[in-house]
C-alpha cells in the first residue's frame, strides 16, 4: 500500500470516528447547522482524496451522501429521522469501505447502487421510500456492531479463537449470517482474501487468469451475500456467467477444492465465528454445482450429508484457531511468488497503528519538563566543574548525555518538514490536469522548511484545498492560455521560508486571476454585500469575499474543487493556528496567496547579542554575517549625516543602534557597539550595531505575553540554556522600526521582476583598476578594447594622448588605476563619438558577462553608479558620463562646431526613465550616439519640460513608472497639438507582443526592450533623421 | 470578577507600600523572592521584566508602578506572586507576602467611591480585617488594562 493511501486511510477513519459521537448528536439535534457542516466536510474530503486515489466506491458513496447533506446544509431539505437514518447508513458504508480496504490494500468489488440511489432519492427529499425500506435501517445497526468486534479481533489475534468459539452459540438470536458476520463488507474482505491467494497459487492462477477476477469476484461476492441472507444483488450476471470462463479454462473438480481451500483459509484470516464459517461453507460448496455445472456429472453430488461433514471440519478446523489453516494456508501461500502481495496484506493494519497521534498539549508538557530538566542538569554540570574528580563525574555524563537525546527526541516529535504536508500535492495536481485537461506544472521550494506538528496538521487541508483551487480555477486549459498568450503549461508555484519569526507559504498561479466584477457580483447576489456598499470597495477588499462562507465562483460544481467548502475553511483552519491569508490578484496574470503562520512552537537557531547589558537571540536565518569594526581591522562604522553606515566589499550597509531602536541606557563599560550583525529581510541587508556576540544557540519561541504583543521589534521570548529569559529580535520589526519603509518596495519590486521572467540585464564589460571590486562599464558604451603601447603615449593640450586611426586619441585613468609608465602594454577602452574617440586606461580586462543589473548599493563615490555583486563578488558599475566629462567637461559637444558641417544639428532626446540607474546608463549611451539628452525622473516632470522647451526630435519613455505611466503619458502626448507627430518610443522591460500591441495603441510608434541598447540606437538613428528633415 | 463569587473566598494577602491587598488563592500558581530579571525594552513601565518559572516565560508587572505609587527603594526586598491568567504567567511584584485568609461576604465592603480612580479601577472591594483593610485586586484588571493601554 502506498503512503498517499495509508495516510489516507487514517485521515477518513479518524474523520469517521470524530463523527461517530456528531451522528448520534445529528438525530438529537436536526437542526445543529455545524454539526451537518462537520459531516459534510468530513464526507467531502473522503470523496476528494478517493477519487484522486482511485476508489471509485467511496467516491461515489461519499459523493451521493455529501449531496444530501449539502441539501441540508443549505436548507433545502428538512433533517427528518428517515433522512439521518439514511446519513448514518452511508456512513457506514464509508466506514466498512474505508476498513476493507485498509485490511485489503484496496477498494473491494462491489455494488452500492442500492444506497447511492437512496441517496439521489434523497437528495429530491424521498426518504425513507419503498426502496427496500426494511433495509434500511437493519443495515447500519447490522454493519456497525460486527466492525466493532472485528476491529478488536484484528488487533489482537491471540484471542480469537476464544471470540469464535463464544460466538457460536449465539447463533439463534434471530439474525441471518449475513447480519451477523458484518454484512456486504465482510463478504467483501473474505472474497477479496481468497481470490489474492487463488491468484498466487500457482495451480489456480492459470485457470483465473483466463477470467477477469474482478467480475468473479462481484459475481461471487453477490452470490455468498444471497446465500447468507442478505439482500439480493440487482445485478444481472449469475455465477454460472461469470465462471463460464473458468470452465473453458479448464476448471476442474480438485481447482474448485484448492479454491475452496483457499476460502476457508479466507474466512479463518478474517475471524468468521464457527457457525457462520460453516453456513458460508456450505454456500461456497453449493456454487460448485453452478459454477462446474457440465462437469458435475454425479461425480460430486452435493450430498447434504457430506456437505454437513465438509462444513462441520472446517468449523472444528477454524476452532482450533490459526493453527492448522493457518499453517496450510502458510504452505499453500509459500510456493506461490507473490509473496510481496501477502506481505503488503499483514503490513497494512500495522501502518494505520504506528502513526500514533498524541495530543500536543501532552508534547508541550513534555517539551516544558524537558526544559527544566536541562537547566537543571546544566547547574548540576556547573557545579560539578567547580570541583575535581568526584564520583558523580561518570554518572552526570550520563545524565549529560541522556538529557541531550531527551531533549533532541521531543524537540523532534514537534517539527517537520513542510514537505510532509506536500507529498501528494503533486498527484493531486497531476490527477487535476488530467481531469480537466490542463496541463501544470507545481514547482515546489522550500519543502524542508520546518514547523511545527500542529502548524503542519492544520495547514495541510488548506494548502491541499488551496492548490486544488489553483489548478481547478486558477489555471485556465491549454487553448485560452495560448490565446492569452501564455505558455500552454500553467505553473502553480508553492514555497515556504521562515520569515522574521514566522513561516510564510506563498501558492502562486500563473492563470487567469481572480474576476473582480464576477466576485463582485457574487457577493451582491450571496448578500454579503449591496450594490451601493460595493461600489466604495476597493478590488483587494472585493476578492476578501472569496473567503466568507458560502461563497464559491466556480459556475459549475467541479468534481475537483467542490462546492463552497474551499476558502472559508482555508480561511479559519489557517486563524485557529493564528495565521493569516493574504491573496493578490492580477486578472490574467494569476493569483498569489501568501500564508503567515506564527512560529509560535518552533525552534530555530539564534545568535545571542548583547546591547547595553541585555542579551537578545536574534533568528540565525536573518543573519548573515558578524563584522567586528575597529580602526585596525579595516571595517569602520562611518557618519553620514548622523546615520550610520559600514563599508562592507564595496558596499554601503545601512546600520541600526540596537541602543538606540530599543531606548536601552547603556553604562561607560557596556560596549561601544563596535560589532555590527549583518541582517537580510527579504533583499534588504542592514546591520545591527550591538555591544556583544556570543554564541548561537538553539531556542524554543514562545510568543510573549499579550501585554506585550504590540511590541513589533520582538517575535517572542525564550530560554536560554543558562536559565535566563531574551527576547528575540524580530528583523522585520527593526527594519519597520528604523524607518526604512524602503524595504517593502524592493522586496515587491524584486518579485514583481521575478515573476515576469523579464530582469533587466545588460552586457558589462568587467575590468579592474588599482585595489579593491572589479569595476564595470556598460559593454554598448565602448566602441573597442584597444591594447596600445606605453611607449607610444605622447603629452598634448596637457594630457596624456597617443595616435589612435590617424588621429590623437586623449587618454584618461580609471581612479585607481595603476598610473602611465613609458612602457608595456595596457588594455584600454575606446570610446568614439562621430570621428573623435578617446580612451580609459585600466589595468586588466576581466570578462565581459551578461548580468541582471540590480542595485545593491548606490553609489558612494563619484564616478560610480552604484555596486552590484556578479559572480559573487561586489562589483563597481562605473559612471561612463563623469569619465566622459573628465575630457574637459563638454569632450562630447566639443566634435559639433569642428564637425561635419551641416548635418551635426544635434538631435535632442527627451528621456523618461524612473530608474536612476537607466537614466545613469542611457543617458551617456545616448550622448556617445550624437544625441542631445535631457533626462527626466518621470512623466510629470517630463510635461513640464516638454512646456519650457518644445524642441525635442525624439521623446524615449520608460512604461512602467509611479505615478503616470508611459501608457498614459504616450495617450497623452498624442492628445496635443504640439506632440501628436513627434517620435515616441517606448523602453520597458516587458516586451511580450501583448505589452507591444498595447504600447502601440497608447501611441508609441516604437517599442523597445530595455536591455537592448543597440536596438534603441538603430530605432533612434531611424525616427529621429526623418523629423529633422522635416523640420 | 463578580459579587457572587466573593461569598467565601481565600486571598493571599500582599503588601504594596504599606497597604495590604489580596489576591484569589486559585489564581495563585506560586510564591517566589526575588527573582533575577530579563528587562524587556520599550515595555509598558509597570512591565518590570520577565523570569523563567520551572521552563515557561512569566512576565513581571511591579504593583507598585501600577498602583501608582512610588518606586520601591533598591535596598527594600520584593517577593513574586505568580497568578495564571488565560494561560499566561504573570508575576505580580510586592514588597510582602502575608498569611493566606479565608473571608466571608460579612467583612465585605465595595471600595469607597473616593478611592483613586486608579485604584478603583484595579480593585474590586475590600474586607474589613480586625486591624486593617485588605483590598482586594482585580486581577483581569490589572493585567487586562495594560492590554487595553497597549492596543
Amino acid at each position: 500500500m502506498d503512503d498517499l493511501l495509508a495516510e489516507f486511510l487514517t485521515e477518513a477513519t479518524e474523520g469517521i470516528e470524530l463523527l461517530d459521537t456528531e451522528l448520534v448528536d445529528l438525530e438529537q439535534r436536526p437542526d445543529d447547522p455545524a454539526l451537518i457542516g462537520n459531516i459534510f466536510r468530513v464526507l467531502h474530503t473522503i470523496k476528494g482524496t478517493s477519487g484522486f486515489l482511485d476508489l471509485p466506491r467511496l467516491e461515489s458513496v461519499a459523493h451521493a451522501g455529501e449531496n444530501v447533506l449539502g441539501k441540508f446544509r443549505d436548507g433545502e431539505l428538512k433533517v427528518t429521522p428517515d433522512a439521518v437514518g439514511l446519513i448514518l447508513e452511508a456512513m457506514d458504508r464509508v466506514k466498512d469501505l474505508v476498513t476493507s480496504i485498509s485490511e485489503l490494500g484496496h477498494e473491494p468489488a462491489g455494488d452500492d447502487s442500492d444506497l447511492i440511489g437512496r441517496l439521489d432519492a434523497g437528495m429530491r427529499g424521498e426518504f425513507g421510500g419503498t426502496m427496500s425500506a426494511p433495509e434500511v435501517e437493519a443495515a447500519p445497526e447490522a454493519e456497525v456492531e460486527p466492525e466493532v468486534e472485528a476491529e478488536t479481533v484484528m488487533a489482537e489475534p491471540d484471542e480469537v479463537a476464544t471470540e469464535a468459539n463464544e460466538e457460536a452459540p449465539a447463533m439463534d438470536d434471530g439474525r441471518s449470517t449475513y447480519e451477523r458476520i458484518g454484512g456486504l463488507s465482510t463478504i467483501d474482505a473474505i472474497c477479496d482474501v481468497m481470490y489474492r491467494h487463488v491468484v498466487a497459487d500457482e495451480r489456480l492462477s492459470d485457470i483465473y487468469a483466463a477470467g477477469d477476477v474482478d467480475i468473479i469476484h462481484g459475481v461471487f461476492q453477490n452470490y455468498l451475500c444471497e446465500a447468507t441472507g442478505g439482500p439480493k444483488s440487482a445485478d444481472s450476471y449469475t455465477l454460472t456467467d461469470a465462471h463460464a470462463e473458468l470452465r473453458e479454462a479448464g476448471m476442474k473438480d480438485k481447482h474448485f477444492d484448492a479454491t475452496f481451500a483457499h476460502f476457508s483459509v479466507a474466512m479463518a484470516e478474517l475471524e468468521i465465528p464457527g457457525a457462520d464459517m460453516a453456513v458460508l461453507a456450505e454456500a461456497f460448496d453449493n456454487a460448485r454445482g453452478l459454477v462446474l455445472a457440465q462437469e458435475l456429472d454425479g461425480e460430486v453430488p452435493a450430498d447434504g450429508a457430506e456437505l454437513t461433514e465438509g462444513a462441520d471440519g472446517i468449523v472444528e478446523t477454524a476452532a482450533d484457531a490459526d493453527g492448522d489453516v493457518a499453517e496450510e494456508a502458510a504452505a499453500e501461500a509459500a510456493p506461490a511468488q507473490d509473496a510481496p502481495v501477502e506481505k503488503e496484506v499483514k503490513i497494512t493494519p500495522t501502518t494505520i497503528a504506528q502513526s500514533l497521534r498524541v495530543n500536543v498539549d501532552v508534547l508541550e508538557n513534555l517539551m516544558t519538563v524537558v526544559s527544566e530538566l536541562v537547566l537543571t542538569r546544566n547547574q548540576l554540570m556547573q557545579i560539578l566543574r567547580e570541583r575535581n574528580k568526584t564520583e558523580f563525574d561518570a554518572p552526570l555524563q550520563r545524565l549529560n548525555q541522556v538529557t541531550s537525546e531527551l531533549q533532541e527526541s521531543v524537540m523532534q516529535t514537534r517539527m517537520q518538514p513542510i514537505g510532509n504536508a506536500w507529498n501528494k500535492l503533486p498527484r493531486i495536481v497531476r490527477d487535476i490536469s488530467h481531469e480537466l485537461n490542463k496541463k501544470i506544472e507545481l514547482d515546489m521550494s522550500g519543502a524542508e522548511t520546518e514547523l511545527d506538528r500542529q502548524v503542519l496538521d492544520q495547514i495541510k487541508d488548506p494548502l491541499t484545498h488551496m492548490v486544488r483551487n489553483s489548478g481547478d480555477h486558477g489555471l485556465e486549459t491549454p487553448e485560452e492560455r495560448l490565446a492569452a498568450g501564455k505558455s500552454e503549461t500553467g505553473k502553480i508555484k508553492l514555497s515556504a521560508r521562515h520569515e522574521g519569526g514566522h513561516i510564510i507559504i506563498v501558492i502562486a498561479d500563473d492563470g487567469k486571476g481572480i474576476p473582480v466584477e464576477k466576485i463582485k457580483a457574487k457577493a451582491i447576489t450571496n448578500g454579503l454585500t449591496t450594490e451601493a456598499d460595493a461600489e466604495n470597495l476597493t478590488d483587494q477588499q472585493i476578492l476578501q469575499f472569496i473567503f466568507k462562507p458560502g461563497f464559491s465562483t466556480a459556475e459549475k460544481v467541479t468534481n475537483v474543487s467542490g462546492r463552497g467548502v474551499g476558502m472559508d475553511v482555508v480561511r479559519t483552519n489557517i486563524a485557529k493556528i493564528g495565521g493569516t491569508v493574504d491573496l493578490q490578484s492580477v486578472e490574467g496574470e494569476g493569483s498569489r496567496f501568501t500564508i503567515k503562520i506564527p512560529l509560535t512552537l518552533a525552534i530555530v537557531q539564534a545568535l545571542i547579542v548583547q546591547s547595553g547589558g541585555d542579551r537578545f537571540a536574534i533568528p540565525q536565518t536573518a543573519v548573515t554575517e558578524l563584522v567586528r569594526t575597529s580602526e585596525s581591522s579595516g571595517y569602520q562604522i562611518e557618519r553620514v549625516n548622523n546615520t550610520a553606515v559600514l563599508r562592507l566589499r564595496n558596499r554601503l550597509l545601512p546600520l541600526v543602534s540596537l541602543r538606540e531602536l530599543l531606548k536601552i541606557d547603556a553604562q561607560e563599560d557596556q560596549g561601544d557597539e563596535s560589532y555590527v550583525v549583518v541582517a537580510r529581510f527579504g533583499s534588504y541587508a542592514f546591520g545591527i550595531m550591538v555591544d556583544q556576540v556570543f554564541d548561537t544557540e538553539e531556542i524554543v519561541v514562545k510568543p510573549v505575553a499579550r501585554t506585550l504583543r504590540d511590541l513589533t521589534l520582538f517575535s517572542g521570548n525564550t530560554i536560554l540554556g543558562d536559565g535566563s529569559v531574551v527576547m528575540i529580535l524580530d528583523p522585520n520589526g527593526i527594519v519597520t522600526a528604523s524607518g526604512n519603509d524602503a524595504v517593502d518596495h524592493s522586496d515587491a519590486e524584486l518579485e514583481a521582476r521575478g515573476d515576469g521572467g523579464q530582469a533587466e540585464t545588460s552586457s558589462l564589460l568587467l575590468f579592474r583598476a588599482g585595489e579593491g571590486a572589479p569595476k564595470a562599464f556598460p559593454l554598448e558604451l565602448v566602441a573597442r578594447i584597444e591594447e596600445i603601447d606605453m611607449a607610444g603615449v605622447e603629452s598634448a593640450n596637457g594630457g596624456p594622448v597617443i595616435q589612435y586611426r590617424e588621429g590623437l586619441m586623449p587618454l584618461a585613468l580609471i581612479d585607481g588605476a595603476a598610473a602611465l609608465s613609458s612602457e608595456g602594454r595596457r588594455p584600454v577602452l575606446v570610446f568614439s563619438d562621430l570621428d573623435r574617440s578617446l580612451g580609459l586606461v585600466v589595468d586588466e580586462i576581466v570578462d565581459i558577462v551578461d548580468h541582471n543589473i540590480e542595485f545593491e548599493a548606490h553609489g558612494h563615490a563619484p564616478g560610480i553608479l552604484g555596486s552590484t555583486i556578479i559572480g559573487e563578488q561586489a562589483t563597481d558599475l562605473l559612471d561612463a558620463g563623469h569619465y566622459l566629462k573628465s575630457f574637459g567637461g563638454d569632450w562630447l559637444s566639443r566634435s559639433k562646431p569642428d564637425g561635419i558641417a551641416g548635418d551635426v544639428a544635434k538631435r535632442r532626446i527627451l528621456l523618461v526613465e524612473d530608474s536612476p540607474f537607466f537614466r545613469n546608463l542611457l543617458t551617456p549611451l545616448l550622448q556617445s550616439a550624437g544625441y542631445e539628452v535631457c533626462a527626466t525622473e518621470n512623466a510629470d516632470q517630463a510635461l513640464v519640460v516638454l512646456e519650457e522647451q518644445p524642441e525635442f526630435d525624439v521623446i524615449v519613455s520608460d512604461i512602467e513608472m509611479p505615478g503616470m505611466n508611459g501608457l498614459e503619458f504616450a495617450t497623452k502626448l498624442r492628445s496635443t497639438q504640439a506632440w501628436k507627430d513627434t517620435p515616441l518610443l517606448a523602453l520597458s522591460s516587458h516586451d511580450s507582443q501583448q505589452d507591444i500591441d498595447r504600447g502601440i495603441e497608447a501611441g508609441f510608434d516604437e517599442y523597445i526592450a530595455k536591455a537592448d541598447h543597440s536596438a534603441l540606437i538603430d530605432v533612434l538613428s531611424r525616427s529621429a533623421n526623418p523629423v529633422k528633415n522635416a523640420a | 470578577m463578580s459579587s457572587e463569587t466573593i461569598e467565601l473566598c481565600e486571598y493571599v494577602t500582599v503588601v504594596i507600600d504599606g497597604q495590604s491587598f489580596g489576591v484569589p488563592v486559585l489564581l495563585v500558581q506560586d510564591v517566589l523572592r526575588e527573582q533575577p530579571l530579563t528587562h524587556i525594552p520599550l515595555a509598558p513601565p509597570e512591565i518590570a521584566g520577565s523570569l523563567n518559572l520551572r521552563g515557561r516565560v512569566v512576565t513581571a508587572i511591579d504593583l507598585r508602578t501600577r498602583l501608582g505609587v512610588e518606586r520601591r527603594a533598591d535596598d527594600l526586598p520584593s517577593m513574586n506572586v505568580v497568578v495564571e491568567q488565560d494561560g499566561e504567567l504573570y508575576s505580580l511584584i510586592v514588597d510582602a507576602v502575608g498569611d493566606v485568609l479565608a473571608l466571608t461576604i460579612e467583612t465585605y465592603e465595595p471600595s469607597p467611591a473616593t478611592l483613586d480612580p486608579l485604584w478603583l479601577d484595579l480593585t474590586d472591594g475590600l474586607h474589613r480585617l480586625d486591624d486593617d483593610l485588605m483590598l482586594i485586586l482585580d486581577i483581569r484588571q490589572v493585567l487586562g488594562e495594560e492590554v487595553a493601554e497597549a492596543a
